[in-house]
Formats: C-alpha cells, sequence, structure tokens
C-alpha cells in the first residue's frame, strides 16, 4: 500500500487535462464587451492533471481509510451500520437527482409523495404527529428543536423568563452548544452512576425560568432512563417542554417511541439510526419532530401537515398535488433549499426494507450485540454499570495497570484490523469506552472482536509497550497534534 | 432481514453468554406501559426489486431536466457532472467511514479534505478554509454569528439583495443571538454605496453582501470593500454560484473577511435540494474563530508527514456551551465530490466552464431582451442569471413553458421586490443549448403575445 500520496498540486502540469469543454453553437466572446477588464479573474491556482491520475490518486487515498466494509467499525453514539448499497443506487436515478429545488410543485409530484410519505412513517416509528425534513444534520435538528421550544414560549408570553434548558452532564456537546445558539442559558443536570437523570438534581433544577430539558435516551452510558415518566410529568407540571436527542434511537427502533414517553419534540439522525452513510463526517439529515401543540411552529416549507384535505395516496399518485407550505408561525427558515433530498431518499427506501415485519429486529438486535460485547468483556475491562445495556455498553479501562489508558486500548485494536469504541466519552465515566456493534454486525466478527481485546489487555499486564506504541500497522503512527496546531498548515501555498 | 446476518444459534449462544433466556429480558429498564405491541403502521417490508421499481416509478413521476430544460438556477446550478465524480464517491471506504477522528485509519478522507481547502483558499484568494459547512445560507449565518463575536458588536449591515431565502436564514439565526439585521438599500439592482456610506457606524460589526446577487449581477466589491475598510467594518461576501469564481476577481482579491457560500455547483447535481456543499473561508486573523472542523497537515512519531484534525479546541464537543457554533456533522462527502470535480477540470477547465456559462447566459440576454412582453429591470453585468418581467402572470407563463417542456422557477420575485410583478430568475449554464435557448425565446415570443 503507498502510504504517502502526494498532492494532486504536485502532479500539475499546464499540458494535462482532464476535462473537455461541449460542443456549443454559441460562438461569441460576450467577456470582453460585457465584463470590465477589472472584474476578470487574473490568477487560478488549481491544478491540472489528467482523469487517471484523479482516479489513481483518489483510489490511492481511499485504501489509507477505513470504512463499514473493512470490519467492525463499533464507535459509540455513531450507529455505524452497514449501508445498503440500494439506498444509494435509488438516489442517484435522474428523476430524483436532476430535479431542481425550485421547480413548481406540479412538476416534483414525484419528490413531495416521497417526502410526505417519509414524514409520515417516521411519526408512526416515533409516535410524534408531524415532521420537518429541513434540517441538515443532528446538531442542525437541535437547533431547530430548541428554537421551536423558544417560539412556543414567545407565543405564550413567556419567553422572557422561561430562559433556561437542563441538561444531564453525561449529553453530547452538541446538545448545550445547540441550546446557546438558539438564544438559552444551560444549566447542568447531574447524572447518577448509571448515567440516568439524579431526578433530586432535577427537582432542583426546576424553576418557572425552565422552558424545557435535552434528553438522549437511551442515554450516553447506554442505559434507558427508567425514570422517564417521572421525569415528563415533572417537566410538564412546570410547564416545560422535553426535547429528544435522538442519537441514540437505534436502540428501540420499532420497540418504544419517545412520543408514548411524554416528548414534545425529537431529531433523528438519518445517517445513524436509518442506514444512510457517514460519508466521512457527513452529509446526514436530522429531521425534527413535534407533537401537535408545536406544529405551527415549524419552519418553512413544510408539506402536508395532517389536515383532511390531503390523504395519503397510494400508487397512483398522479392525481393528487402536493404543496409546499408556510405554518402561519413558523420560526422561518433554516436553510437556503428544503431538505437534504437525497439522503432522504435513502432512508426512505431503507424504511420500505424494513417494513413493519422487521423493524423491531433493529433495536433487538442492536441490543443483544452489545449485551454480549458486554458480557464476554467484564471480566477484563472495568464495567462500571452491572445492569444490561441498550445498543451501547461503556467499559472503561481505569482499572488496568502500567498507565495504559483508553487511547492506547483503541491505538492498539487498530493493529487487529478494528476501528476502535468511542473514547473519553461519555464524560462521566473516567477512561471510557464506550462500544456498540450494531445490528448488522456478525457474531463471528464480534467474537474476533472480542478476542483482539483480550489479547491487548493481556499485553497490557505482560507488554504494555506494545500499547503504547500502538498502532504499528496502520498506513500512519500516532499523529502530532501539538505541531499542527502549532505550525498551522491547513492549505497547500504556491511554492 | 437481510440486514441483519444473526441466526437462531447465534442468538442462542449470545443469550446463554449474557444469560438470559429471551431478548425481551434486556428491555426491562423500558416501562412496560412504553413497549409496542403492534408494530410502528409503516406498510409490509419490501424485497430490494420491489423498493427499486417503485421509486423508479416514483421519480418518473418528477418532471427532470431529461425531460424538460431547466432554466432555473437561484440557490442550485444544473451542471454537467464528469462520471470520476460518481465513481471516486461511491468507493466505500469514503462514503461509509465516520469522521476522521482517528486519523492513522482516516488518511484518505483527511488528506482529501486538505485539498478541498487548498481549492476554496485559492478559489476565493482567502487565507484558510474550514472543511464545509451544511450549506451556503448556514455558512454566511455561522460567519455572522463568528465575526460579530469576535467585533463584540450586535448589528450587522445585510444587503438587501441577498437571495431572499439566504436573507431568511440569516434572520432565523440572528433571532435568539438578540443580533439586529439592517438592510443596505439596493439602487438599479445592485448595492446603493451612497446608502452604504450612510449606514456605517461604529455600532455595525459587520457587512454582508452577496456576488453575483439575487439578481444575478455582478456587485462592485472593490468599492464596497473599501468603504467598509474605511470604516473598520468586517466584510463578508457570500458566493452562492460558485461556478462564478472561475472568471470573476474574488473577493479575496478586495481584502474580504470571510468569504463564504455555496459549492454544489462543483460536482453535485441540484437533487430538489440536497445536500449542498456550504464553505467558509476567512482572512487570517479569524482562522482560530472559524465553526467546524479543520483539517491540518503535521507528522506521525515516525516523521511520516500526515494530516489529522486540528484546532479541535473550538468546536462543541470540547467547549460544550461556550462553543462558539453547534456543528458537527458536517458535508464532507460533497467536499469530496467538489475536490473531485475541481481536479479533474482543473485550472483551465474550471475558467473554460465559467466563460461558457457567462456566454450562453449572455446570449440569450441578447435573445430576449427583444422579445415583446419581456422587460429586463436591470441591465448591469451579470454571470449567469439574470432578472425577467413578463407583461403577463408569471403562473401563467411557467404553465405555457411548462406544456413545451420548459422549466422556470417557482419564485415570484415580486413575493420579495413589490415593485417587480411577474418577475423572475433565468439562469443558463453550459448545458443550455442554443438550440434550447432559441425554443425559450420564441414560445416565450409566442406566449406572451
Amino acid at each position: 500500500m503507498k502510504k504517502n500520496i502526494e498532492l494532486l498540486y504536485a502532479l500539475s502540469h499546464e499540458e494535462k487535462t482532464g476535462y473537455k469543454l461541449p460542443y456549443t453553437e454559441i460562438t461569441q466572446d460576450y467577456v470582453n464587451e460585457s465584463l470590465p477588464n477589472d472584474w476578470v479573474r487574473k490568477e487560478l491556482f488549481l491544478p491540472n492533471v489528467s482523469e487517471v491520475e484523479v482516479a489513481r490518486h483518489f483510489f490511492n487515498l481511499s485504501k489509507l481509510n477505513y470504512g463499514v466494509e473493512d470490519g467492525m467499525y463499533p464507535l459509540g453514539s455513531c450507529t455505524m451500520k452497514y449501508n445498503p448499497k440500494m439506498n444509494e443506487h435509488v438516489a442517484q436515478y435522474d428523476g430524483f437527482q436532476k430535479t431542481h429545488p425550485l421547480q413548481a410543485d406540479n412538476t416534483v409530484s414525484g419528490n413531495l409523495f416521497l417526502l410526505f410519505d417519509l414524514e409520515d412513517m417516521l411519526c408512526e416509528i416515533t409516535g410524534m404527529d408531524a415532521f420537518t425534513l429541513s434540517p441538515a444534520a443532528g446538531a442542525h435538528g437541535e437547533f431547530t428543536g430548541i428554537l421551536l421550544i423558544r417560539k412556543y414560549f414567545e407565543d405564550k408570553g413567556e419567553a422572557d423568563t422561561r430562559t433556561i434548558i437542563l441538561i444531564p452532564e453525561s449529553a453530547h456537546g452538541t446538545n448545550p452548544a445547540s441550546a446557546v445558539a438558539a438564544g438559552f442559558d444551560v444549566e447542568e443536570i447531574k447524572s447518577t452512576a448509571t448515567g440516568e437523570v439524579d431526578l433530586d438534581s432535577l427537582r432542583e433544577k426546576l424553576s418557572d425560568k425552565v422552558a424545557g430539558i435535552m434528553l438522549t435516551n437511551p442515554n450516553t452510558t447506554g442505559m434507558f432512563e427508567s425514570n422517564i415518566k417521572e421525569i415528563a410529568a415533572l417537566l410538564h407540571e412546570n410547564g416545560s417542554l422535553l426535547y429528544y436527542d435522538g442519537a441514540n434511537l437505534n436502540a428501540i427502533l420499532g420497540i418504544a417511541r419517545p412520543g408514548d414517553m411524554g416528548f414534545d419534540i425529537v431529531h433523528l439522525n438519518i445517517h445513524k439510526t436509518f442506514s444512510t452513510p457517514h460519508g466521512g463526517g457527513g452529509p446526514g439529515a436530522g429531521p425534527v419532530g413535534v407533537k401537535e401543540h408545536l406544529i405551527s411552529y415549524l419552519p418553512e416549507p413544510i408539506i402536508g401537515i395532517e389536515d383532511d384535505s390531503i390523504e395519503l395516496p397510494d400508487m397512483d399518485i398522479e392525481e393528487k398535488l402536493y404543496r409546499m407550505n408556510r405554518m402561519d408561525k413558523s420560526i422561518g427558515r433554516i436553510r437556503l433549499t428544503d431538505s437534504s433530498f437525497s439522503v432522504l431518499v435513502k432512508a426512505y427506501a431503507y424504511i420500505l426494507t424494513l417494513g413493519e415485519e422487521h423493524i423491531h429486529e433493529v433495536g433487538e438486535n442492536a441490543v443483544l450485540n452489545a449485551n454480549y460485547i458486554k458480557a464476554m468483556l467484564k471480566d477484563f475491562l472495568y464495567s462500571p454499570i452491572a445492569l444490561p445495556c441498550m445498543h451501547e455498553c461503556v467499559l472503561s479501562a481505569s482499572k488496568l495497570e502500567n498507565g495504559i489508558t483508553a487511547l492506547d486500548i483503541s491505538k492498539r485494536l487498530m493493529d487487529y484490523g478494528f476501528h476502535p469504541p468511542t473514547n473519553y466519552f461519555p464524560l462521566i465515566i473516567p477512561e471510557a469506552l464506550m462500544i456498540e456493534p450494531t445490528e448488522t454486525e456478525t457474531k463471528e466478527e464480534m467474537d474476533r472482536f472480542i478476542t483482539a481485546m483480550k489479547t491487548i489487555v493481556r499485553e497490557s499486564k505482560e507488554n504494555p509497550a506494545l500499547l503504547k506504541s500502538a498502532p504499528t500497522n496502520t498506513p500512519i503512527r500516532r499523529t502530532n497534534d501539538t505541531k499542527a496546531a502549532k505550525d498551522l498548515d491547513i492549505a497547500y501555498k504556491r511554492r | 432481514m437481510r440486514f441483519i446476518p444473526t441466526t437462531s444459534s447465534d442468538k442462542k449462544n449470545m443469550m446463554d453468554s449474557i444469560g438470559i433466556e429471551n431478548v425481551e429480558e434486556l428491555f426491562r429498564s423500558i416501562p412496560s406501559e412504553y413497549l409496542l405491541q403492534e408494530p410502528p403502521g409503516i406498510g409490509e417490508a419490501m424485497s430490494e426489486q420491489d423498493v427499486t421499481q417503485f421509486l423508479s416509478e416514483l421519480s418518473k413521476q418528477n418532471v427532470s431536466f431529461d425531460d424538460a430544460s431547466c432554466f432555473i438556477g437561484e440557490i442550485a446550478w444544473y451542471h454537467y457532472v464528469p462520471s470520476i465524480v460518481q465513481s471516486v464517491t461511491s468507493m466505500p471506504s469514503f462514503y461509509t467511514a465516520y469522521t476522521p477522528y482517528q486519523p492513522e485509519l482516516s488518511q484518505g478522507t483527511l488528506e482529501a479534505i486538505y485539498e478541498f481547502q487548498s481549492y476554496m483558499v485559492h478559489l476565493t484568494k482567502m487565507d484558510a478554509s474550514n472543511a464545509s459547512m451544511y450549506d451556503g445560507a448556514s455558512a454566511a449565518a455561522e460567519a455572522m454569528i463568528m465575526v460579530l463575536a469576535a467585533n463584540r458588536k450586535k448589528t450587522a449591515l445585510v444587503s438587501s439583495l441577498l437571495h431572499p431565502y439566504l436573507k431568511k436564514v440569516l434572520y432565523t439565526y440572528a433571532l435568539p443571538r438578540n443580533i439586529n439585521l439592517v438592510e443596505v438599500p439596493s439602487d438599479d439592482g445592485s448595492i446603493n454605496h451612497e446608502a452604504l456610506q450612510k449606514l456605517v457606524s461604529d455600532d455595525i460589526g459587520c457587512c454582508i453582501v452577496q456576488s453575483p446577487n439575487t439578481f444575478g449581477i455582478i456587485e462592485d466589491l472593490a468599492e464596497i470593500s473599501s468603504i467598509l475598510k474605511e470604516r473598520k467594518i468586517a466584510s463578508i461576501a457570500v458566493v452562492l454560484e460558485s461556478f462564478s469564481l472561475g472568471l470573476l476577481q474574488p473577493p479575496g482579491e478586495y481584502d474580504f473577511d470571510v468569504v463564504c457560500g455555496e459549492a454544489q455547483s462543483f460536482g453535485m447535481y441540484p437533487q430538489f435540494g440536497g445536500p449542498g456543499l456550504g464553505y467558509m473561508c476567512v482572512a487570517e486573523k479569524y482562522i482560530r474563530k472559524m465553526p467546524g472542523r479543520i483539517i491540518g497537515k503535521t507528522v506521525d512519531v515516525d516523521n511520516q508527514p500526515c494530516y489529522v484534525m486540528t484546532l479541535r479546541a473550538r468546536e462543541q464537543d470540547i467547549r460544550r456551551n461556550k462553543a462558539t457554533s453547534n456543528i458537527c456533522t458536517n458535508n464532507a462527502l460533497c467536499a469530496l465530490q467538489a475536490t473531485v470535480f475541481l481536479s479533474t477540470v482543473g485550472q483551465k477547465g474550471l475558467r473554460d466552464l465559467a466563460k461558457r456559462n457567462f456566454n450562453h447566459a449572455h446570449y440569450a440576454f441578447q435573445e430576449l431582451n427583444d422579445v415583446e412582453g419581456i422587460t429586463i429591470p436591470y441591465k448591469k453585468p451579470f454571470f449567469n442569471e439574470f432578472l425577467v418581467q413578463f407583461n403577463k402572470p408569471l403562473d401563467y407563463v411557467r404553465d405555457e413553458l411548462l406544456q413545451r417542456d420548459m422549466l422556470i422557477s417557482k419564485n415570484n420575485f415580486a413575493d420579495y421586490f413589490s415593485y417587480l410583478k411577474n418577475s423572475v430568475i433565468l439562469s443558463f449554464t453550459e448545458m443550455n443549448s442554443k438550440a434550447e435557448i432559441d425554443l425559450l425565446r420564441d414560445a416565450l415570443k409566442e406566449v406572451l403575445k
């Protein structure tokens, strides 16, 4: 394997090109007569390379990556499940790809049907009353959801007093960042040893200033909030709203619904739960579902909100005309176009495949797999939580000898051909290793992972240098991150 | 279930290891009243053959660019996508990978994004680029928030000629941060420089300008920048049609502090709106204040050159409620698409394509200018789209054109500029041949008669 791959700039030559302009009958050059010369670009520093060099460059780069097809990718909280090939295929249909977001509604009835039906399915899956499909990613969904809370209280004349969003200390970093972006102050609630909301801490923090709470359920330690009913009652009695961070929905997919538990707002991570690929960091999609009392605040535009005039059509959709509408008290527009449509097409294909027969198997197998790994490793690594977990288990490297850390374990796992679990998260568990196998992992691969983990724990006692110097079997080894920040080089400069 | 590989004997073995009799035991922490008795009503499970056939039929219910000529732009453009772009983004270890938190297993993504940042830096002529944003509007909104926070100001000037959707997004983001937006009036299709002069004051933290603007007209960025520089007001330029950077002097040439926008044109079809590709490029002084991920070059313990995510202390997973932005997932695969596209067309190809867009749009301008019933309100330098006004209701004209297999925008600009009755933006790219443009001209002659 080539380890160091030169930038394409290094291969550039003015005679090379990967492109040829198409034929045109418009041969007049209007630039001279219609554009002031001062405004014409003088210099443009991009490489000129041939197509074969582009193909090789990126193919070789791709070989330096670890993907879901390489093997187990047990990143906790990330739900790195298999990305079905069919999803990629259908999203590339010309009839989808070659449509414009500003086409008139009567020319995109296929798209609008799909989005409308997907909204309906997401309502069924989560127990909510309506969805917006606009948010571009999970954090964008959080921002949207908290803006809905803001608008709700503004409408009730309580915007000036309801200024606080409660967030458990075990939460993802996006939660507090999103609440602040949407204009709220954040107060942290203590977590119990299992990462659940500490009810005493919650009662203490509840006041007429509290607008809502953001909860991840199962939480980030992989435990279900067993007091959810009481938490919902406390918040609602206080006039506050419950926000559901859907990062961990995979655990309960087809088994239980946040809408039934009292959540007023839900965001989903389509790129986690609904099998669309992570793409090396995106694009995702973060639809937001709400209960009845929040529908009129949804961002614009909205398709087919529950309305008697719109009936779910069957396959014959030509007669139906869907309309893009704006809710009367909408929080406004949150993005340039209306949705990350092609990501949503993939999720739709996935849900059609699961159907009513199989959707519960996702949650069941995700949870079974995580508990299996936990059972097999709990005598080798410290398991801070004794109870069964949901879709992910959190183990800790804190009891290992010789100064071995969660990072050392993670790096050594790479030498055995695995992507490491999430480490150092959740923050409430020291030296955390958060393992989420997902339902698409085979038992054979999990057994190999378990064996590798046991071997590494043994190595940590017998030959800790192996872990400290790991990885050695990867395209590069541990990186100098201090140098990266100090001698900042974030773009290739003309030499 | 074909995506779940677990057999019943696997299941039995795993349950034995865990010490349970059935899987339900694992769900005991969920109060039983919440356990679903019936599955969610999502219909029967479908085979791949049935799903692909159904979605194929559904996709054909749309009028796509294969069925009709597309003259729509404004926020997304129909450009040709070379085959190699799809080929690269279909490589599983690119599209299935996670965010490159583990650099040892992510050099492919990291180096490609470093190349993306490099291309964007040179295209905009700025000092630094981040690894991507959701889209052009969120990039502009985050730029505004970043600059105002750095300058400790609460008021931003915004051009009244931002695309209406872009402007709406800025208002959505500004409200909860208590940011005041003051609109800079226009004059004859571009920013009124005298009005801008009068608006600049010490309270103003930044000014956001779009060029080409919402009418497709190129703003005089040199003049605007000098007005702002004189009063030390931070300048943010938004470029939504990134093809224009191939022909026009980039905002960085005029000392803009931030250049951001949408790069969907680089290798992505409009896809009914998404995903697109937001980008943000900044002058040196804002590098450490930028939202989102940034990829940097460094070395590993063997002194091998390599790439990592850097300046991480800015981000939400570390800063939590003190972070300047909440962005986590971005549009990395779209950034890869743009990188492959730009690598393929190269310096010469992008210049040629930009010029081709300019020429096609100007041919169309020349042909439509003489059609009776069409008024072109503003006649200033433009890139690949311009505003036209019809003497008949826009809905009628749009339907008539659809009958003739031509698509124009659903946006009637009268909704945003009341004095522009029955007006619409027409956009022309390398995809619109002379024959198509001639047919549009002839159709409009007939329809507007």
